[in-house]
């Protein structure tokens, strides 16, 4: 059957592409002047005993094949040498990633319906007072950096109306940084959903249906509807892996002890095991998305080629 | 007049031979699977100088593809295109195109909307270096400009300006103003006004006239296509099924396929088209992915027969002039 | 004067649409009138920017946001559409007039079944029952010569072939059995031998179910195998109406004139040269006054240009608008 094959050359394509990012991001991990322990305050003595210790001073295929062995085989990402000494990397990984996934999952629901219910408001009511100004706020919520609207948010609501709590931590704390997230999303969301609505209620088919006597109702949110979201469901993929994983400034500004933290940080501070942990967790996540989003987008568009 | 194109077209010499001509796309139908799509299978014909070979067929028949071919803006997959006398096959293209010409079926699609009307006409002119100044191209341009029709304050203008039929002009001109010999018209009017068409049919007549040209006119409008050609070929599923004068073949069609066209063809007198028999036409093409073996048109001919499932016709003469690929013609 | 009024299905009176856009109104359809008796078929004849279109939306009222009808009645059964409710014509619409039209390829939507978009009218407009409906379904796909219905109903459009689409979309318009059929340009995208299949089958349609058809197209040929009376349209106005014989063989319009003239006879062996109308269709965003096909006529006359012409009647049923006719007219007055 053609949807099988389709599947199976997505996943195929799914593993080699994960393949070649782990890959290229160890070799090129191991290209950076620097090691796990140049922070620390050691003696060169010490430093040269902890490298050895760690197989740093093999050569870096040899590493590259032992580090891939342990992952293949045991499901090994080594323990984290900076970061959490000592610890799994596998359990800060899923630990850390649990607190952003929350974070992430909330920001996606709020991003989805809010960009496309304000999409469909912002197209329908075409050049009319809510058009524009949805039109006005979209604009913006797209051009705000993320940190600038995460301290904007801090400021007036933690500290001048006191209303939303400063800490994650306590009841509420997850409210900003979700916002801080959902901005960029549902702003797309809401100019994509626009555009496609406008597109679609053009179509020659929305006039048959008038024909034929359908409500203005069932026209609009029956078939211009299902079409318009087409363009929308191909971009859900892709945006929820990049909200999943593009947590760092909200998480660093509220003091989230999410994944996207250690994101940056393990680049930073030479974490060899932390950077290709978090990097395999991200690719993969990354690469499933689109995977789904592929085959979500066959079954609503019956007319897409199976390639 | 219909004289004056009899004289032209015996006692000239061949201008442009087509020989064995094959055009293959290569479609992905599969997983690994690559399968060809025959747009054009095997077509020969020749045209001779000051002569119209007109080439009719319905979606599909690779009719496009083929004006598209004889000019190389097609690569050609197998067979052999010969411009007076020399192969253009495996040449550079450049010292031809001054030559060859075309003109194309969307007058909204084919000029660029960025260019003004002299900057289109003038284009191609630059490129084969035919004029010495500045004020030459523009004498030029403003002489074809008026040959087609095209007030000289349109110089500077721009396509959205215009109507279709306009444009159309505009890409006539174009054609004309490297001079060619030869010019393949891909549906020049089928995106017209009927009142419209007329105007740019007598228009490429007189210029015919006037410039010794020789054109290949494709279209699917057959009553266009016999009023301004010599000759017709009818092409289905990229085979030319039948190759004839126009007359004649209106006259005395023979492929069933081009009995089963002019049948359908509407006729603009209701007493005449009452009174003739029409043909029923059933099914639709195949598809050009996977066409009937043999002759394309067994699976919808009411004569095939068991020959025409294992052999494909091949065109020959069966009278004088006129060619059909048939067994049972 | 064979004017049995309950014949008449259809009426439309002075009817006037425009649209209007950042640079004015452009004038689509000025005034038209005309009826349209049970089970005729009605040609409309004209050119792009001719108001052909535009005129048979309006009848429907299917005209984009963009346009408005300016003036006028359009009388269903004595009942005048365009001062429906919006809950009549929806029970109107698909249902006692139905409409297909021109481009089969984007005129169906591309994400549900044929089955659940015919399952949509025979839901509104009927009282069948999921079976009743299944069965009429079926029947309908016969009916419009699609092979193998029962498989074929549960495909998506880009299942079919344009010719295809085509049927089902006929096969939609007649699930409720319309008194009047609307088809605008629905074989222009075809090929020629789809095209007469298209016709045909409207021709045995209309034959087995009495309908009357309303058929806009350009091309005088298609109009000539089907319609019994044809309207030609110029520049929003009527120019010339009449049976088919008559405007074919009797025709008093210059326009109507040249449209034939500009069309090449297959069936003649000498080729004439073709004689275009000079010109180009006017600009319908600034009209003149005056008739509109003056600037192009080769008759015109002073008055052509101050004053647009009426409709002079030549004899019942044929009427045609222009001055030339005045003088016809008056002289037959003073012979009685």
């Amino acid at each position: 059957m053609q949807t099988s094959r389709y599947i199976l050359k997505r996943i195929l394509l799914a593993i080699v592409s994960l393949f070649v990012i782990v890959t290229l991001t160890y070799f090129l991990m191991n290209l950076m002047p620097g090691d796990p322990f140049m922070s620390e305050k050691a003696t060169e003595e010490t430093r040269a005993i902890l490298i050895a210790k760690y197989g740093l001073d093999q050569p870096v295929y040899v590493q590259y094949f032992k580090y891939m062995q342990n992952l293949l085989l045991h499901g090994d990402m080594g323990t984290s040498y900076v970061l959490q000494k000592g610890r799994a990397v596998r359990e800060i990984i899923t630990e850390s990633f649990v607190v952003s996934m929350g974070l992430g999952l909330r920001a996606l629901l709020l991003a989805i319906v809010c960009g496309i219910i304000l999409g469909c408001i912002s197209g329908l009511c075409k050049d009319k007072l809510p058009d524009s100004v949805i039109r006005v706020f979209s604009s913006l919520g797209i051009s705000m950096p993320g940190y600038v609207v995460a301290s904007t948010l801090m400021l007036v609501f933690a500290v001048n109306l006191g209303i939303l709590p400063v800490s994650f931590k306590k009841p509420g704390g997850w409210i900003m940084p979700v916002i801080t997230l959902a901005l960029y999303p549902t702003s797309y969301l809401t100019r994509l959903t626009r555009a496609s609505i406008l597109e679609v209620m053009n179509q020659d088919y929305l006039r048959t249906e008038r024909a034929k006597g359908m409500s203005e109702f069932v026209v609009v949110f029956v078939h211009a509807l299902k079409n318009s979201l087409i363009p929308v469901i191909t971009y859900l993929g892709p945006l929820t892996a990049s909200i999943l994983t593009g947590g760092f400034v909200a998480e660093s500004v509220f003091n989230v002890p999410g994944l996207g933290r250690y994101f940056v940080s393990s680049i930073s501070s030479r974490d060899y095991t932390m950077i290709m942990g978090v990097t395999i967790f991200y690719s993969a996540l990354i690469v499933i998305m689109n995977l789904v989003c592929d085959i979500l987008y066959k079954i609503v568009d019956p007319r897409i080629k199976l390639d | 007049m219909a004289d004056k194109r009899q004289q032209n077209g015996s006692g000239s010499e061949v201008l442009l031979e087509v020989r064995n001509l094959k055009k293959y796309f290569q479609v992905r139908t599969g997983f690994i699977k690559k399968t060809d799509l025959k747009a054009v299978d095997d077509v020969s014909f020749s045209i001779k100088k000051g002569e119209t070979l007109g080439i009719v067929g319905e979606s599909g028949c690779g009719k496009t593809t083929l004006g598209r071919t004889i000019l190389r803006l097609e690569e050609p997959t197998a067979g052999d295109i010969i411009y007076d006398g020399e192969s253009i096959i495996g040449r550079d293209m450049k010292e031809f195109r001054s030559r060859m010409q075309i003109v194309f079926q969307d007058p909204y699609a084919s000029l660029d909307p960025r260019k003004t009307v002299s900057d289109i006409i003038g284009e191609a002119m630059d490129i084969q270096k035919l004029c010495a100044n500045k004020t030459e191209r523009r004498e030029r341009i403003l002489e074809l400009m008026r040959l087609v029709g095209l007030n000289s304050e349109f110089y500077n203008r721009f396509p959205h300006e215009f109507s279709g039929g306009q444009r159309q002009r505009i890409g006539i001109a174009r054609a004309l103003a490297v001079n060619p010999g030869f010019i393949v018209c891909d549906e020049p009017v089928s995106a017209l006004d009927v009142s419209i068409q007329a105007q740019i049919i007598n228009m490429l007549e007189e210029l015919q006239e006037k410039r010794q040209l020789t054109y290949l006119f494709i279209a699917h409008d057959l009553a266009i296509v016999k009023h301004i050609s010599t000759r017709i070929g009818v092409m289905y599923l990229g085979h030319m099924v039948e190759l004839t004068g126009s007359a004649e073949l209106y006259r005395n069609p023979l492929h069933p396929y081009t009995e089963m066209l002019l049948s359908a063809v509407p006729i603009a007198n209701p007493d005449a088209s009452a009174a003739r028999k029409r043909i029923k036409l059933e099914g639709e093409v195949p598809s050009p992915l996977n066409p009937p073996s043999g002759c394309p048109f067994r699976t919808r001919c009411p004569k095939a027969t068991a020959q025409c499932a294992g052999e494909i016709p091949v065109l020959r003469e069966v009278g004088e002039g006129h060619f059909v690929a048939c067994h049972n013609c | 004067m064979g004017n049995h009024s309950d014949d008449i299905l259809l009426e439309v009176n002075d009817l006037s649409i425009s649209f209007f856009n950042k640079s004015g109104e452009i004038q689509a359809v000025r005034d038209i009138s005309y009826t349209l008796r049970k089970g005729e078929v009605l040609g409309i004849v004209g050119e792009s920017g001719s108001g052909k279109s535009v005129s048979s939306h309006g009848i429907l009222r299917l005209t984009p946001d963009t346009g408005k009808v300016k003036n006028g009645e359009i009388l269903f059964h004595g009942k005048d559409i365009l001062k429906m409710s919006k809950k009549e014509l929806q029970e109107l619409r698909g249902n006692k007039i139905a409409m297909i039209f021109q481009d089969p390829m984007t005129s169906l939507d591309p994400l549900f079944t044929v089955e659940y978009q015919l399952n949509e009218s025979l839901k509104k407009h009927t009282n069948l029952d999921a079976a009743g409906r299944r069965n009429r379904m079926i029947e309908l796909l016969t009916l419009v010569g699609i092979n193998q219905p029962e498989r074929r109903v549960k495909q998506y459009p880009y299942e079919f072939s344009g010719g295809m689409r085509q049927r089902v979309m006929i096969a939609m318009a007649l699930s409720c059995d319309p008194e009047l059929l609307i088809a605008d340009e629905p074989t222009t995208a075809l090929d020629v031998t789809i095209q007469a299949q298209i016709i045909d089958l409207l021709k045995e349609l209309k034959q087995k179910l009495g309908m009357a058809i309303i058929f806009i197209t350009h091309d005088l040929g298609v109009v000539s195998d089907i319609c019994d009376k044809i309207i030609v349209m110029y520049a929003g106005k009527i120019v010339e109406n009449g049976t088919s014989r008559q405007i074919f063989y009797d025709k008093r319009h210059p326009y109507t004139e040249g449209l034939l003239a500009s069309v090449p006879d297959i069936e003649s062996d000498v080729n004439e040269k073709l004689k275009p109308i000079k010109g180009n269709p006017p600009d319908m965003s600034c009209v003149k006054p005056g008739c509109a096909f003056a600037p192009r006529c080769a008759h015109a006359m002073q008055i052509c240009i101050r004053e647009a012409p009426p409709l002079f009647e030549v004899e019942e049923e044929h009427a045609s608008a222009c001055w030339r006719l005045a003088r016809d007219v008056l002289a037959q007055q003073k012979g009685d």
